[in-house]
């Protein structure tokens, strides 16, 4: 075993899952090498809010138990995990990385949480995220901010931002994210892995602490497309509890990791994802040119359409998150404002101060981008994109109150609910991962899966881990 | 929030922040005004966009709600 465990940490789910169910590997053993490299380097890291060492052992144990009894329960079982610190978790804190939150603990588990669990998973710990899962690093708030491990100096992306760090430095093998406009997504993006956020009403969200309910969704981050698609299967379905959660049935999503896009129709908005504008970067926009040109040698079709609402998405998609936050909000930010950080205090504060008739236009415009979305998929299979207009800034880049200056290319696909990917498609000339995003037809994850799929296993930019 | 408020005064923000039951400093309302500025500009936009006769659909389905 190498250093810090990397050997065993470097296992994706899709590796360990055989070993593990086949005795071969010990989930006591796989659970203990995490805890071992959290402990060795998430101080410099800050991924982890709470760290479960003794129930995350324990839990590995009964795992343990039940495999070499033959009760096993899947690819999940026995595999480390974590969670963003918003999940809800019966008995353990869970903080939305605020002091608003600072000694919540819940009685019941997130839906999600619940599922995970008896996949036979094994709970490591909560993980950093930017307060309430709005704005950026926010030193004001009074909770450490995770860092991006391909460069330390760097932000992780957000808000799922501890979420990113922790499975790109292999601190555990899968977590679950949430997404408002691009927090799956974005980290995935930032942090050179894995994210996506599922379509709406495909996964739960019952019992995480909500930020904006008509445009929240939940999803998995991991090394691997393969091991997002593990973890969507065991989250993935109809949940009483949450009244927008769809019945439609769930397909089996390893089905779908087959290489192979021949035919596949790719339609590219050239004319808001490649923008000539200051605000976006160019070397992500080549970099994705270039992924683009895989796909075609692999036999997809590539065609630049025309959306034209997306115009009004950058206006929409805010409008709808701050007043609904402000919903969810407002009696605290009256009662006891100091403890909210600077950056969300200042943006749920605006969300109060829209009036009736922009909240009703934004919901209006959203009608029109789902309209336009719904036509181009008559025609094409998949929208292909940069997952971000930016290469991950520095912290001390940042805005004060975080509010950022480029367009956001993850934000339109939380306006129509439509399944969106990130994986990484290279690196800039600064050696940080640029993100692809692959977005498709409502309950299609298993299309945007196989693209992913495809394209991974040709360009294999997986095989390269941040120096950690 | 008006179409103009890129432009508003502080008294113009303290009233709609009052609205919303946030009493507000004029320090924290000068703090607050170039993200409100930033929001308020994107939120004017919502109003010339080309909209017709969009609905405002939401969709009633009794039995997500009891199932």
């Amino acid at each position: 075993m190498t250093n810090n465990n990397t050997e065993l940490c470097h296992l994706t789910i899709g590796q360990a899952a055989p070993l593990l169910g086949g005795g071969e590997l010990s989930p006591v053993e796989l659970t203990r090498a995490f805890l071992e490299r959290v402990d060795s380097l998430d101080s410099s890291l800050n991924a982890y809010i709470t760290v479960l060492a003794d129930e995350a052992l324990a839990e590995a144990r009964t795992a343990e138990a039940e495999i070499l009894r033959g009760d096993h329960r899947g690819p999940l079982h026995g595999v480390p995990i974590a969670l963003k610190d918003l999940y809800d978790t019966a008995g353990v804190l869970t903080t939305a990385s605020s002091r608003v939150m600072a000694d919540r603990v819940p009685d019941e588990d997130a839906t999600t949480t619940a599922r995970l669990r008896q996949a036979g998973s094994v709970l490591l710990g909560k993980l950093a995220m930017h307060e309430f899962a709005l704005g950026g690093p926010d030193p004001t708030n009074g909770f450490p901010l995770a860092r991006n491990p391909w460069n330390l100096e760097h932000i992780p992306g957000g808000s799922s931002s501890g979420s990113g760090t922790a499975v790109s430095a292999g601190l555990c093998m899968g977590s679950l994210g949430s997404c408002t406009g691009g927090s799956i997504r974005g980290p995935a993006s930032f942090c050179g892995m894995v994210g996506l956020k599922a379509t709406y009403g495909r996964v739960s969200r019952y019992g995480v602490v909500p930020l904006s309910w008509s445009l929240d969704h939940c999803g998995p981050m991991t090394w691997t497309v393969e091991d997002t698609a593990i973890m969507l299967q065991a989250i993935a379905g109809y949940d009483p509890n949450d009244p927008t959660t769809s019945r439609a049935p769930v397909p089996d999503y390893s089905r779908s990791l087959v290489a192979d896009v021949s035919g596949l129709r790719i339609g590219v908005p050239r004319h808001f994802f490649f923008p000539d504008s200051d605000d976006v970067d160019s070397e992500v926009l080549a970099t994705v040119d270039a992924a683009l040109d895989v796909f075609e040698d692999m036999g997809a079709t590539v065609e630049e359409i025309t959306i034209p609402s997306l115009e009004y998405a950058g206006a929409s998609q805010p409008v709808i998150m701050l007043s609904e936050a402000f919903a969810y909000h407002q009696a605290n930010l009256r009662s006891r404002p100091d403890e909210y950080g600077e950056m969300v205090r200042a943006r749920f504060r605006v969300g109060g101060m829209f009036g009736s008739g922009d909240y009703v236009q934004a919901q209006r415009v959203r009608g029109v981008i789902k309209r336009e979305f719904a036509e181009a998929m008559r025609q094409y299979d998949v929208i292909v994109s940069p997952t971000s207009s930016t290469q991950p800034p520095r912290f001390d880049a940042v805005e004060r109150f975080g509010v950022p200056r480029g367009p956001s290319f993850t934000g339109p696909y939380n306006l129509t609910g439509m399944p969106a990917i990130s994986l990484p498609c290279g690196f800039t000339s600064a050696g940080l991962p640029v993100g692809l995003q692959i977005a498709g037809k409502p309950f299609d994850e298993p299309t945007v899966l196989r693209a992913a799929h495809t394209y991974e296993q040709r360009a294999r930019w997986f095989e390269r881990r941040p120096p950690v | 929030m008006t179409r103009d408020a890129e432009q508003a005064p502080l008294d113009a923000m303290r009233a709609v922040a009052e609205r919303a039951g946030l009493q507000l400093s004029d320090d924290e309302l000068r703090e607050l005004k170039p993200v409100y500025d930033r929001y308020a500009t994107e939120a004017a936009r919502l109003h010339d966009a080309p909209l017709d006769a969009e609905d405002l659909a939401v969709v009633f389905t009794p039995n997500s709600v009891f199932p």
